[in-house]
């Protein structure tokens, strides 16, 4: 036949009668045909390729078309076309060592499957930490130029008290601009102090993912629009744009475009856009409007003593984005000039600015009023370090398991080698079948990680897709990389069992206590050690969780509703408070402005013998008169707010003992002047007596020290909070919501329970705890069948030994204590080393703590104690079960 | 025995392969069976019976001609060899003689 050399490509120049153009297979794939297909058989099985895609596109589109391509061409892969398998030795070395792989697999069922089973799940759970890794690092990485976009973060000192804030002053965006000429653009994003009500013929719902921006908005924020234009949809004042969950939510499948929206019931606002909001991002909205809609409103409301002016108030989020990489040293290195230039004169020295880079905004800050909770940085940390763990535990036993084998694989060996085989054809053999084993698991992995993905998501609260991972790319890079793993955990056994020697036919291919045995015992101790440490490090974790939801926060959280205020009941509050109490249900209620455990907004006070040019930031919120009997919140000095003192409501404060301190009161501060200053103004908006101390109680969460607060009497509220005392939860709500709807016909009751909106305070710590709780659990599980396996395979080699014992009269507990021996003193070693290294990481973890708890030896002592009894009932079984032979049978073995 | 078997697939290729003389190459005769009779072969599977049969002494092949179709590639020809020929037709002639052995009666039951 003759041997044509590549394609004959020359042809098609000299084809004339070309009737249409043809279309062009994936060249990829016929690199890859060409690498394994016969010379003599590649002309006519492209051409017949070539001439099937030719039909194909012509029916269907270029993606099918192109699939069907390689699924003929790997149709090909068949013994009559496949250059290797005749032409070359090594490649008929590798069916064998295949062949006998896949025997010996099949023949020592129990043995693979323990063994696949441990390495499939170890990588199933590696590959869930892997998603949710890549899921955490994905944030804010799609905007366009995202490294050259930062945001601005103030800190602030007052006093004592330092306020990092995620928020910037109104006017920044406008002086950096001015000020810096390597800044390309800024942005300005600002969330509305109460969430607004939008309403669309009959649809009326509150939004809490309702931003203002500048209508630079899509030049930052790579959030791709499904209708609209990006650089025209912000640029009107009353325009919105929305998510597309939200067009769904309010048009249906009506065209949301030009439709309008009216804010607050009142101003309308004309549908401007429809964004696509599912790439991850610190920023999640769910409706955009032009700053200047709320500027305009301020400048009717305040005139020209516009918020928007003043250097005080650190309500918005401030974004920059800059003309290239290097300029950021530039503008980082005059930003303390730029704080002397505009700060108000009393925050000039001490304030500072920083940069945060928008990508990392996600997993590294953790400020005061950040637009939502972060991740953490830390978790992510701790889910890489776990995940390596599992796999290194897995990889150990793996390798044990092998080894285990070795008796019955010596003799195998022994008759491959008097039968010529080499000894680098022994350790093709083992190799090939741990990289089948590798190979066949990580696949299996990643299967059945398509199915736990609902689990994954529902634990993280995320929606995690994968299938965006599975190109085919990745794929190949995956397998690769356990090709790769299977290779190195096949290195040692194939080196050690291929040193065996041809005289071990029959004979026990080692001996116990070999001068190799250090290794199997280093590799013991490694998974003794990281099972201690995982145990330790789950015990401390947990216990810090238990902490944070039974520690005493200083208010009573439990059964206590929290409703939103809206302005029709705060002007009725006093009758919808009595008609409320009326219900039996209820024991008190109160109205307040921020929710207990959200923390409060920074106020400046100037406090008696203070200047009014230096006043001090202090957190303040307003509240009911109820406010403390309702929440259980003890008096420590003075009074609370009273009914029968009317001038309370303009003329009183209440402190909290760390605003005592802070203000240097040392002597009775019952009596004591203070003046407010108004947000973003220079007016005194309220004067007033120190009246009493309230004992310090946790108003934001824990992982934050009790700040100074002032208290004072709310004319609104933002919030009210009911007592209540009943199971019967839904007749309850039911019965508040008939009290409702007599007040306000406008706005639905929107309610929660405080414990519960408590608890999302420290989701990230419920669901790390959960997370690993699971990974360590499994993490045990793989290191039992690992010690398990390791075991049998240091007794088996002592079978002999313990045959002659008994023969001598030896007990059998003496023989498990013989075995166990051993092992128990590895296990001492791991654990010895185990316990300082579970402390530190541990220490650091419980440093991101405000409030945490001292580590207890208990822990260490714990995980000691588990795997002591574990090696002891697992060598115990082994032992027993060779003590439980007949002496003459196990000597009879020659 | 095994070199002059003819298993039913390969029987079927070897039948098109005559029928589409003498144009009958790999895509041609898979098109070819789905046509007659509405089984859908592997463009392999096809491929691998005609080397089969090659390697049997059945078929003879040669290159044809190119077309732009085929991106200049040539066709594999093949056609039915003496050998061929026989084998068929021994088959043929085994299923008929069975065939006519069958009573009658056998098919009312």
């Amino acid at each position: 036949m003759e041997s044509n050399s590549r394609f004959g490509l020359g042809y098609v120049s000299m084809e004339t009668r070309k009737e249409h153009k043809n279309f062009r297979p994936p060249s990829f794939a016929d690199r890859v045909f060409n690498w394994w297909c016969k010379p003599e058989w590649l002309e006519p099985l492209t051409g017949d390729l070539y001439e099937q895609y030719q039909v194909d596109r012509r029916k269907h589109g270029r993606f099918f078309s192109n699939f069907r391509y390689w699924i003929n061409m790997l149709n090909f892969l068949r013994p009559f076309a496949l250059k290797f398998l005749i032409q070359s030795n090594s490649a008929l070395m590798f069916r064998s060592h295949f062949k006998l792989s896949l025997r010996n697999l099949r023949r020592q069922k129990m043995y693979t499957s323990i063994n696949v089973f441990g390495l499939t799940l170890s990588i199933l759970i590696c590959l869930n930490i892997g998603y949710y890794v890549a899921d955490e690092l994905s944030y804010d990485k799609f905007h366009p130029d995202y490294q050259n976009i930062h945001r601005i973060a103030v800190s602030i000192k007052s006093g004592d008290a330092t306020y990092n804030e995620a928020g910037s002053q109104f006017p920044m965006a406008h002086a950096l601009q001015e000020d810096f000429p390597g800044i390309k653009q800024t942005m300005r994003l600002f969330k509305p102090l109460s969430d607004p009500l939008l309403v669309y013929e009959d649809k009326k719902y509150t939004e809490e993912c309702f931003f203002f921006a500048d209508e630079e908005f899509f030049d930052f924020f790579g959030f791709e629009l499904i209708s609209g234009n990006a650089d025209e949809a912000l640029s009107e004042p009353n325009s919105i744009v929305l998510s597309e969950g939200m067009a769904n939510k309010y048009f249906g499948n009506e065209d949301p475009i030009g439709k309008l929206i009216k804010y607050n019931d009142r101003q309308p606002l004309k549908v401007t856009g429809v964004v696509r909001t599912t790439q991850n991002s610190h920023v999640n909205f769910d409706f955009v409007t032009p700053l200047q809609f709320q500027l305009n409103i301020w400048k009717t409301v305040f005139g020209t003593e516009g918020r928007e002016n003043k250097w005080y108030w650190t309500g918005a989020w401030t974004y920059l984005s800059l003309k290239g990489i290097k300029e950021k040293e530039k503008v980082y290195s005059q930003l303390p000039q730029f704080v002397l230039n505009h700060f108000p004169e009393k925050w000039k020295n001490e304030s500072k600015m920083d940069l945060q880079r928008i990508d990392r905004i996600h997993l590294t800050s953790d400020l005061l009023y950040e637009i939502e909770p972060n991740g953490s940085l830390a978790n992510v940390k701790i889910f890489t370090i776990i995940g390596i763990v599992l796999l290194t535990i897995a990889i150990i036993n793996f390798v044990n398991l092998i080894l285990a084998q070795s008796m019955d694989r010596s003799k195998q060996i022994g008759i491959a080698k008097n039968l010529g085989a080499s000894r680098s054809n022994v350790i093709g053999q083992i190799l090939t079948e741990t990289i089948l084993i590798c190979v066949f698991a990580a696949f299996f992995a990643l299967i059945v990680s398509y199915f736990t993905i609902p689990y994954l998501n529902a634990i993280t609260n995320k929606s995690i897709d994968p299938t965006h991972y599975f190109t085919a790319a990745n794929i190949l890079i995956y397998i690769g990389l356990f090709v790769l793993l299977g290779t190195l955990s096949g290195v040692y056994p194939s080196l050690y069992l291929s040193k065996l020697g041809k005289v071990t036919i029959g004979k026990d291919g080692y001996g116990a206590g070999s001068s190799r045995a250090w290794v199997k015992e280093i590799l013991v101790g490694i998974q003794f050690l990281s099972s201690a440490v995982l145990i330790i490090s789950v015990m401390v974790i947990n216990a810090q969780r238990d902490y944070i939801f039974t520690k005493n926060i200083g208010f009573d959280k439990e059964s206590m509703l929290v409703v939103k205020a809206r302005q029709d009941i705060n002007k009725n509050y006093d009758a919808f408070r009595n008609d409320l109490l009326q219900l039996p249900e209820v024991l008190n209620m109160s109205g307040i402005t921020e929710i207990p455990g959200q923390g409060m907004g920074s106020w400046r006070f100037v406090p008696e013998g203070g200047n009014r040019a230096e006043p001090v930031l202090i957190p303040h919120t307003s509240v009911g008169h109820d406010f403390v009997k309702t929440m259980d919140i003890a008096v420590k000095t003075g009074r609370f707010f009273d009914r029968n003192f009317p001038a309370d409501f303009d003329h009183s404060f209440v402190l909290n003992e760390e605003a005592v301190k802070m203000l240097g009161w040392t002597e009775d501060p019952i009596g004591k002047s203070l003046e407010l200053f108004g947000p973003g103004t220079e007016k005194i908006i309220m004067q007033g007596q120190v009246i009493g101390v309230l004992k310090d109680y946790h108003y934001e969460s824990l992982h934050h020290p009790i700040k100074p607060a002032v208290f004072s009497m709310a004319p609104r509220f933002g919030n009210y909070v009911i007592k209540f005392n009943t199971e019967n939860y839904p007749d309850f709500i039911e019965k508040i919501e008939n009290v409702w709807t007599g007040f306000s016909e406008k706005w639905p009751l929107e309610y929660q329970l405080l414990d519960q909106q408590l608890q999302t305070l420290y989701s990230r710590e419920e669901k790390l705890s959960q997370l690993i709780n699971l990974a360590v659990g499994i993490a045990l599980a793989i290191a039992c069948i690992g010690i398990f396996g390791l075991s049998s395979f240091i007794i088996k080699g002592r079978t002999k030994e313990i045959g002659i014992r008994r023969v001598l009269g030896i007990k059998t507990g003496a023989t498990v204590f013989l075995l166990s021996k051993n092992f128990i003193s590895i296990v001492f070693i791991s654990n010895a080393l185990a316990w300082p290294l579970a402390f530190i990481a541990m220490r650091k973890w419980l440093d991101n703590f405000q409030y945490a708890i001292d580590m207890h030896w208990i822990a260490f002592g714990a995980a000691t104690l588990i795997t002591v009894l574990l090696s002891f009932a697992i060598t115990s079984f082994h032992a027993l079960r060779v003590s439980s032979v007949d002496p003459v049978e196990s000597l009879r073995n020659e | 025995m095994k070199g002059t078997h003819l298993g039913e697939f390969e029987e079927l290729v070897l039948l098109i392969i005559g029928i589409l003389y003498p144009d009958a190459y790999g895509l041609a005769v898979r098109n070819e069976i789905k046509n007659q009779t509405g089984r859908s072969a592997a463009i392999g599977a096809v491929h691998s019976a005609l080397s089969r049969l090659e390697e049997k002494g059945f078929l003879k092949s040669h290159l044809g001609d190119s077309t732009s179709e085929r991106g200049g590639r040539r066709k594999k020809l093949y056609t039915i060899t003496a050998e061929g020929k026989k084998a068929v037709a021994y088959n043929r002639s085994l299923r008929n003689q069975l065939w006519n052995q069958i009573p009658d009666l056998a098919w009312d039951t």
